[in-house]
């Protein structure tokens, strides 16, 4: 075999093992990072309606049947993604105007929820050390994502109502 | 009469892959064996057929190998693949036309109504 | 052994072809196919009464100009080529090792991992009763063993699952479901799974089971997966 054809041969050989390898706990993209984890943990596929970035990872916010989720990838060993957490989510409940949930993992804070009733047209979150974020635009229409650092809690959620007279 | 072709130009391929296809051999015995051969009319600088043969090796016309063989000492040997094979055949086809249009030219009607 | 001869303008000679080859790799073995041919035709002359110099000196006049030899053979040892070789070998290498590693600490954890049920005492078991159901979920395939329970009231449930993609890493099971009788109560388990490896065992345990239920019926209900498994239990007649 002439070098060339070694090359060749090599080269194969590393991605038949490299496919042994991703999306299985590491993948070569978020999306399939976000994928494996879902499925590994018998939830979804869901749809996602929303990406936020940050440091090292990616808020992943979906859709899945009768749940709401915001799963996290985090990049690991620089070129490659691995497993989220807090895959799973909350189950919507139509009869309340509004749904969230709220997680938590090192220094990262994420809140997110569905918006059941239309007439809900801006989310406000107060946050204990003062801080206050707000949703006017909502992904899919209804789903909104929160997302800060530090040690602060949420003190309140307001979602002050438009009536059509 | 002695030819000094640089490596005997355009046939060189022909050659060396003709004297693959007998047998494997290694370098050094390449060279005598063309030099036997031809009654010493190809000879020429014996270190440019290594370049030569490294270089049918990458193209793939040939492999080598590491062997005692008959000589005692381990050698490098060349074994012409199937690839090269093919080009022998190929290229004695192209000699084959080669020459007898040389020989059309040369030689001229007469040769035809012999 | 010729080897031992003093070659000094030989030497001379190849390190100049070599000093043209520019992968550094390749080196060694042009220097030996040349020390070879340089051997076997100064044999070539020793054979025909010539002196070792001046068979030296004939055969480094037949190899021919050694800038030119070193330069042609350049062209044919690709320095770019070259590293790609011996990058992608080692790559490949790497690879393996990491592969051979992760299935052999899989193999070795699941071989090793032996019985989660096996600190119940044989003389404490009421009733054992073989299971080997088996459902699938996603990727992972689980299989109910055997159903233990102890004169002390204890219900054990025990059960391995594996994944079916080859090497898959996922999250571990969380639950195995929901556990109910067969008349509709629902039971609380502490659970414990032991070990990873490709299989992973695992054992759920039931405290103060009654002796009268018939049946046991694991349920799974969440996200859209299901599956449902009933075990009839012995009742009555008791260990003999």
């Amino acid at each position: 075999m002439n070098r060339k054809k070694k090359i060749v041969r090599n080269i194969i050989i590393l991605i038949a093992l490299s496919t042994l390898f991703l999306n299985r706990g590491i993948s070569l993209t978020p999306m399939a990072a976000h994928e494996a984890s879902e499925r590994s943990i018998h939830y979804g596929p869901s749809k996602v309606v929303h990406i936020e970035d940050f440091d090292d990872g990616k808020y992943i916010l979906c859709k899945y049947d009768k749940w709401i989720s915001c799963n996290t990838v985090k990049k690991t060993m620089f070129f490659f993604w691995t497993f989220g957490n807090q895959v799973t989510g909350i189950e919507i409940d139509k009869g309340r105007p509004l749904n969230f949930t709220w997680g938590y993992s090192s220094d990262r804070n994420k809140l997110y929820g569905i918006i059941n009733d239309s007439n809900i047209n801006k989310v406000e979150l107060y946050l204990d050390d003062g801080r206050t974020l707000s949703q006017t635009e909502f992904y899919d229409n209804d789903m909104f994502l929160f997302t800060w650092e530090g040690e602060a809690s949420f003190d309140n959620i307001k979602f002050p109502r438009k009536y059509i007279v | 009469m002695k030819i000094d072709k640089g490596l005997v130009g355009g046939s060189t391929i022909l050659l060396l892959l003709s004297l693959l296809q007998e047998r494997d051999r290694y370098g050094y015995e390449i060279i005598r064996e063309l030099e036997t051969r031809s009654d010493n009319t190809f000879q020429f600088k014996e270190g440019t057929l290594y370049p030569v043969l490294h270089k049918l090796e990458n193209i793939g016309y040939v492999e080598s190998y590491l062997s005692k063989g008959d000589a005692g000492r381990e050698r490098k040997y060349y074994q012409i693949t199937k690839r090269g094979k093919k080009q022998l055949i190929e290229e004695k086809r192209q000699w084959e036309t080669f020459s007898k249009s040389v020989e059309k030219v040369v030689y001229g009607d007469d040769h035809e109504f012999a | 052994m010729v080897m031992t001869m003093n070659l000094l303008k030989s030497d001379k000679f190849i390190n100049e072809v070599i000093s043209y080859i520019k992968f550094p790799f390749d080196r060694e073995d042009i220097r030996k196919e040349l020390e070879d041919h340089i051997l076997d035709k100064m044999e070539y002359y020793d054979s025909r009464g010539i002196d070792k110099v001046t068979a030296e000196e004939l055969t480094l006049r037949d190899m021919g100009n050694p800038k030119e030899i070193g330069i042609a053979l350049n062209r044919e040892h690709n320095f770019v080529l070259g590293w790609i070789y011996k990058i992608t070998n080692a790559l490949v290498t790497i690879f393996l090792i990491i592969t051979v590693f992760t299935v052999g600490i899989s193999l070795i954890s699941t071989i090793f991992s032996g019985n989660p049920a096996k600190h119940i005492a044989k003389e404490d078991i009421v009733y054992d009763i073989k299971v080997n159901e088996k459902v699938k979920i996603d990727d992972r395939v689980i299989k109910f063993k055997n159903v233990i329970y102890e004169k002390n009231g204890d219900l054990n449930i025990i059960y391995e699952y594996y994944d079916t993609k080859p090497l898959g890493m996922g999250w571990s099971l969380g639950s195995i479901g929901t556990i109910r009788d067969n008349l509709g109560n629902e039971y609380f388990v502490s659970s414990g799974s032991s070990s990873g490896g490709i299989v992973t065992k695992g054992i759920s345990t039931i405290s103060n089971f009654s002796d009268k239920i018939d049946t046991l019926i694991i349920e799974y209900d969440m996200y859209n997966r299901y599956y449902k498994v009933e075990i009839p239990l012995k009742t009555g007649d008791l260990n003999e």
